[in-house]
C-alpha cells in the first residue's frame, strides 16, 4: 500500500467510525431525532423537551466517550512508538515498562495519603509512572542484550508495583479508600466525563504536539546513541524529552480510562508494518491508527448486549494472539 | 579553508578506561585535504582515539581542536556540521531503507523536526549516484551485504555534508576485492570533495597505498607519524606491530610489507 | 503453590504431634449439610470461626455469636459499636481467600468460605473443619425461592452455632416473615403499571456497578413493589452501560451505601438528566451493622426503606426510625436511639 493512501484510508475509517459511534448505542436515537438534534445545535437554539434527552446522550455521553477513546488510543500508540524508538526495541511499550502499574500505585498512594482529589490522584499517578519507567531503564537499559533485559526489568518493576498496590489496597480503609482504588483501577471509558476529557486532551494534545515537533530525531535515536550523537542529536536531552512526554501522554490516557493493555505495543507494531519505520510518518500514522483501534474496540464493547465488558479484555484478546503470531513468524515482522 | 591548513589537531590526549591507560599523550595534526591512516595493533587505542576526535569520549587531559575550535566546547550539532563518522559496523533494529538511512544524516540541517524536504531527497539520491549505489535506495539496510552496507554508511557520511570524515576500519568485513573498491572510493571522494579523512586500518599495505599521512599507535602512544613516504618503513611498522616485517617492492616500484614467515 | 505446600507440611507436622493440644479435635463433631449442599463435619458448637465470606460474619454477629469470630471482614463502625466483641477480631479483605497457617495459629475450629475453586480443599487438607455459607451459583430464581432461601440461610447459621443461636434464628425468621408478609400484602396488589422502575448501582463508588437478574437487589425491589431494571442482565454482580441506564430512564435510583455518595456520583449531566435525579428520587442505601444492600440481616429494614421510597403513600404509616428501633431491639437485642437510627439512615458512623 502506498503510504499517502494508507493515511487517507485510516483517516476515512476513523471518520466513519466516529460517525457510527455517535449514531449508535444502547440508547436508541432514530436518524430523524439525530437530525433534529443536530439542526437545533447548529441553529444555536436549545433543544425542546422531547429532544433534551437524546441531545444529552449525544453531547454528554457519547461525544466525550468517543473523544476519550480517540485521545487515549492516539496517546497510547504514540507512546508505544516513542518508547520502541528510543529503546531501539520493538517489543517494549510503556505498559510493559511499568507505566501502567506505576500509575496504579501512584493513584492508590494518593487515594490513601493525599485525599481523593482528582488533581492529587492524577499527579501522583503520573509521578510514579515516570518513576517506574526510570527504574526499568536503570535496571534494564544497560548491557548488550537490551531486548531481553529491558523486558525482564519491565516485568520486575511491574510486579513490584503490583505488589505494592496490593499492599496499599490491603491497608486501605475498606469503606472509603478501597472502593476508590478499585474504581480508579477498573476505570474504562464507561464513566467518562467532559472534565476528564478536557484535562486529558490538554496533556495529550501538548504531548503529541511536542513529540511530533521533534519526531525526526527519533530516527537517529533508534539507530543508537553514538550514531545519534555523531549526527548532532543531544541524546541525553532528547531522550529525556521523549520519555517524559511519552510517559505523560500514556499516564494521561491511563488515568482517565484505567488500564488498557496492549494498545501501545500492538498499534505501534501494525503501524510500522504499514508505513515503515520512518518516524516522520510513523508517529502521525500511529496516532490515527491508535485512535481508530481504540474507538472501534470501545464501540464494540459499548454495543454488546448485556453488561459492559471491560475494554482491556477485548484489547488483550486481540493483542496477545497478534503479538504471538508476529513472534512466531520469526522473520522479524516488525522490521517491515 | 585551503589545502595545508590545519583541519584536526590532537594535543597531548590522555584517556583512561577505569585504571587502564588507553591513550597516552597522543598529539598530531591532520591538514585540510589529507587522507590520514591510523595504524596499530588491536587494543592500541585506534577506536578510542577516533571517538575522542569526534567528542564522543572526553579525554582525561589534552584537547582536540577542529578547524581551530576546541571540540569539548562545541555543542553536538556544531560537531555534526564539521565531522561525520562511518562506524565499523552498524546493525539496526528497525527496517529503514537505504534512502531513509542517508536522509537521516542530514537531520542537523532539517530544523527542529528533522524532516527532509523534496530537495533533500534529490540531494540524497545524488550522493548515492556519486557512489554508484543508487540502485540500493529503496532496499532495506538490514538486507544488504557487508560491502553494500559500508558504501551506504559512506554515502550517509557524505550527505551529512561535513569537511571531515572519520572512518573506523571501513574494510574490516569486506572481501579482498571490495576492500579495494571501498578504499578507492574513499580516496576519490576525499580528493574530489576536498575532504579531510581519517580512517583506522588493519592492513598496512592499504595504508601505504591510499593514505597521504600515517599515524602509528602502539599501547596508546604515537610511535610514528608523518607523511606516508617518511614513515612507511620496516622499522616503524616493526615497532608498531611488535613483529618481524619484510618489505618488498612491486613491479611498479611501490613498497609493500609482509610478515617474515617462519614456516 | 509454595504457600500451600508449606501449609500442607505444617498440617502434617501438627497432625503428627498427635493433636492432644489441638482445639480442632478437642470437642465432638457432627455432620451437617452446608449451603453448597455438601455434607460437612463441623464442631458441635464452633467457638473459633474464621469467616472468609463477607455477609456470613453478619449472620454470626446477628445471632449473638460475634465472640466466636476470630477472623472476618472488618466490622462496620455500627457493628463495632453494637457488638463490641467484634472489635478485636483479625480482619481479612477481598478476595477473601484465607491463609491456612494464619487460621491454624488462630486455632480456628471452623472455616466459613465462599465457594471459590480449591478453597474448601485447601482448608480440609490442613485438617480444618469447613462449611460453605453462601453460594452465588445457586441464586434463587423466583421470589418465593428467594424468601425461602434467605430464611434457610439464617437457620443454617442457627443450626451451626448452637441452641441460643438457633432460638435467635427462629425469632429472626418469624420477624422476617411477619414484616415481609405485611409489605407484600400491600405491594403485591400494586399493578405493574404503578410499579416505579428502579435502578441500583454504586458498588465501589461506581454508579454503573450493579446487580443483575435474580440478585438480592432484584428480589428486594420486587418485595418493595418496584420494577428492577438491571434484571435485563443475567448476572449477580455486573456492570451496566451508561446509555442502557439512560434508555431505561429509571423512576428511582438506589445507590449502594458502600462507596457511594449521591453528590460525587451525579456530577455528570447524563445522570442529572435521568427522571429519578430530576425528581429527586435518588437514595443512598443505609449502612448499619452491615451494608443493607449486601443481603445483610437488616434486609428486613431495607425492604421497608425501599417500599417507603417507592410507595410513600401506601407506606405513610410506617415510621422508619420506629421500625429500626423495634427491629434492632426485638431481633438483634440491641438498643438504638432515634438519633442513632437517623445516622444509620444517612450512612453516618456512630458519634
Amino acid at each position: 500500500m502506498r503510504i499517502p493512501s494508507a493515511f487517507l484510508l485510516v483517516a476515512l475509517l476513523l471518520l466513519a467510525c466516529v460517525g457510527f459511534a455517535l449514531t449508535t448505542g444502547q440508547y436508541h436515537i432514530s436518524l430523524e431525532t439525530l437530525w433534529k438534534v443536530l439542526a437545533a445545535k447548529f441553529a444555536g437554539c436549545a433543544p425542546n423537551e422531547d429532544l433534551a434527552t437524546p441531545a444529552m446522550v449525544l453531547w454528554s455521553v457519547r461525544l466525550p466517550r468517543v473523544l476519550m477513546a480517540i485521545l487515549a488510543g492516539a496517546a497510547l500508540s504514540v507512546g508505544g512508538v516513542v518508547f520502541q524508538g528510543i529503546m531501539k526495541n520493538p517489543l517494549v511499550s510503556p505498559s510493559f515498562l511499568g507505566v501502567t502499574h506505576g500509575a496504579v500505585f501512584g493513584a492508590s498512594l494518593a487515594i490513601i495519603f493525599l485525599g481523593k482529589s482528582a488533581i492529587s490522584i492524577e499527579s501522583s499517578a503520573f509521578f510514579w509512572a515516570v518513576a517506574a519507567v526510570a527504574i526499568v531503564y536503570a535496571i534494564g537499559g544497560r548491557g548488550i542484550n537490551t531486548l531481553t533485559t529491558l523486558v525482564i526489568a519491565g516485568v520486575i518493576v511491574s510486579t513490584f508495583f503490583m505488589a505494592a498496590s496490593s499492599f496499599l489496597k490491603y491497608i486501605a480503609d475498606p469503606n472509603e479508600q478501597l472502593p476508590a482504588i478499585v474504581f480508579w483501577t477498573m476505570g474504562g471509558l464507561n464513566n467518562v466525563l467532559w472534565t476528564q476529557v478536557i484535562r486529558a486532551m490538554a496533556i495529550i494534545v501538548i504531548g503529541i504536539g511536542v513529540i511530533l515537533t521533534f519526531r525526526g530525531k527519533l530516527n537517529l535515536l533508534a539507530l543508537g546513541d553514538e550514531e545519534a550523537l555523531s549526527m548532532g542529536v543531544n541524546v541525553k536531552v532528547m531522550r529525556i524529552l521523549f520519555m517524559l512526554f511519552a510517559t505523560l501522554i500514556v499516564a494521561a490516557g491511563s488515568s482517565s480510562c484505567g488500564i488498557i493493555m496492549w494498545v501501545d505495543l500492538i498499534v505501534a507494531h501494525i503501524a510500522r508494518l504499514i508505513v515503515g519505520p520512518d518516524h516522520g510518518k510513523l508517529v502521525p500514522f500511529s496516532a490515527l491508527l491508535g485512535a481508530l483501534f481504540l474507538l472501534s474496540t470501545d464501540t464494540v464493547v459499548r454495543l454488546l448486549p448485556g453488561g459492559e465488558i471491560p475494554i482491556s479484555i477485548v484489547t488483550s484478546f486481540i493483542g496477545a494472539p497478534l503479538l504471538g503470531y508476529l513472534l512466531m513468524k520469526q522473520n522479524n515482522a516488525w522490521k517491515a | 579553508m585551503r589545502p595545508g591548513d590545519e583541519a584536526l589537531t590532537a594535543e597531548a590526549l590522555c584517556f583512561n578506561y577505569r585504571e587502564r591507560e588507553i591513550l597516552r599523550k597522543v598529539s598530531f595534526q591532520v591538514n585540510h585535504g589529507e587522507l590520514c591512516g591510523l595504524l596499530g595493533p588491536n587494543g592500541s587505542g585506534k577506536t578510542t582515539l577516533l571517538k575522542c576526535l569526534n567528542g564522543l569520549l572526553s579525554p582525561r587531559s589534552g584537547r582536540v581542536t577542529v578547524q581551530g575550535r576546541e571540540i569539548a566546547k562545541l555543542p553536538r550539532e556544531e560537531i555534526a556540521r564539521r565531522i561525520a563518522v562511518v562506524p565499523q559496523e552498524l546493525n539496526i533494529v528497525f527496517a529503514f531503507s537505504v534512502l531513509q538511512m542517508v536522509l537521516m544524516a542530514g537531520s542537523v540541517r532539517f530544523g527542529l523536526a528533522g524532516i527532509p524536504k523534496m530537495k533533500d531527497r534529490h540531494q540524497a539520491t545524488e550522493v548515492l549516484e556519486e557512489l554508484n549505489i543508487q540502485h540500493l535506495a529503496p532496499r532495506r539496510y538490514n538486507e544488504l551485504s557487508g560491502g553494500e552496507k559500508q558504501m551506504v554508511l559512506i554515502a550517509r557520511a557524505l550527505f551529512q555534508g561535513t569537511g571531515i570524515l572519520l572512518l573506523d576500519e571501513p574494510t574490516s568485513h569486506l572481501d579482498f576485492k571490495r576492500q579495494h573498491t571501498v578504499l578507492e572510493c574513499i580516496r576519490r571522494i576525499t580528493l574530489e570533495k576536498g575532504l579531510t579523512t581519517i580512517m583506522t586500518l588493519h592492513d598496512p599495505n592499504a595504508a601505504g597505498v591510499y593514505c597521504d599521512r600515517l599515524i602509528m599507535l602502539n599501547q596508546g602512544r604515537v610511535r610514528y607519524q608523518g607523511l606516508r613516504d617518511e614513515v612507511f618503513h620496516v622499522e616503524s611498522l616493526e615497532s608498531t606491530y611488535d613483529m618481524k616485517i619484510h618489505m618488498g617492492r612491486t613491479d611498479s616500484g611501490a613498497s609493500y610489507v609482509t610478515p617474515v614467515y617462519e614456516i | 503453590m509454595k504457600c500451600r505446600t508449606a501449609s500442607l507440611a505444617l498440617a502434617l507436622a501438627l497432625s503428627a504431634l498427635g493433636g492432644t493440644g489441638s482445639p480442632i479435635r478437642a470437642q465432638g463433631t457432627r455432620i451437617i449439610t452446608d449451603m453448597d449442599s455438601r455434607k460437612v463435619e463441623v464442631p458441635v458448637t464452633p467457638k473459633r470461626i474464621a469467616c472468609m465470606h463477607g455477609v456470613s460474619s453478619d449472620r454470626i454477629t446477628m445471632l449473638g455469636k460475634g465472640d466466636c469470630l476470630v477472623l472476618a471482614m472488618k466490622p462496620s463502625p455500627w457493628a463495632a459499636k453494637l457488638y463490641p466483641e467484634t472489635r478485636n477480631l483479625q480482619t481479612v479483605q477481598a478476595p477473601f481467600t484465607g491463609n491456612v497457617e494464619r487460621m491454624l495459629s488462630l486455632k480456628a475450629d471452623l472455616v466459613l468460605y465462599a465457594p471459590y475453586p480449591g478453597e474448601a480443599e485447601k482448608y480440609r487438607a490442613a485438617g480444618l473443619h469447613t462449611a460453605c455459607g453462601f453460594s452465588a451459583q445457586k441464586r434463587p430464581r423466583t421470589l418465593s425461592d428467594f424468601l425461602a432461601d434467605f430464611k434457610r440461610q439464617v437457620r443454617f447459621f442457627g443450626d451451626l452455632l448452637g441452641p441460643d443461636a438457633k432460638a435467635r434464628s427462629e425469632n429472626y425468621c418469624r420477624y422476617f416473615d411477619r414484616k415481609i408478609g405485611s409489605i407484600l400484602a400491600i405491594t403485591s396488589k400494586i399493578p405493574p403499571g404503578k410499579r416505579p422502575s428502579v435502578y441500583y448501582g454504586g458498588m465501589f463508588g461506581n454508579p454503573l456497578a450493579t446487580q443483575g437478574k435474580a440478585s438480592v437487589m432484584h428480589w428486594m425491589t420486587e418485595i418493595a413493589g418496584g420494577r428492577f431494571l438491571p434484571q435485563a442482565i443475567d448476572a449477580n454482580f455486573t456492570a451496566a452501560n451508561l446509555e442502557q441506564v439512560l434508555s431505561w430512564n429509571p423512576d428511582v435510583i438506589f445507590l449502594s451505601g458502600w462507596g457511594s455518595t449521591p453528590g460525587s456520583t451525579f456530577k455528570s449531566p447524563a445522570w442529572a438528566a435521568m427522571r429519578a435525579t430530576r425528581s429527586g428520587r435518588v437514595h443512598v442505601l443505609p449502612t448499619g451493622v452491615f451494608a443493607w444492600d449486601y443481603a445483610s440481616g437488616e434486609s428486613v429494614l431495607l425492604a421497608i426503606y425501599m417500599a417507603k421510597q417507592l410507595h410513600p403513600e401506601q407506606f405513610r404509616n410506617w415510621n422508619m426510625v420506629q421500625e429500626m428501633r423495634t427491629f434492632y431491639s426485638e431481633v438483634y437485642g440491641k438498643t438504638v436511639s432515634d438519633k442513632d437510627a437517623e445516622r444509620i439512615l444517612q450512612c453516618l458512623p456512630p458519634l
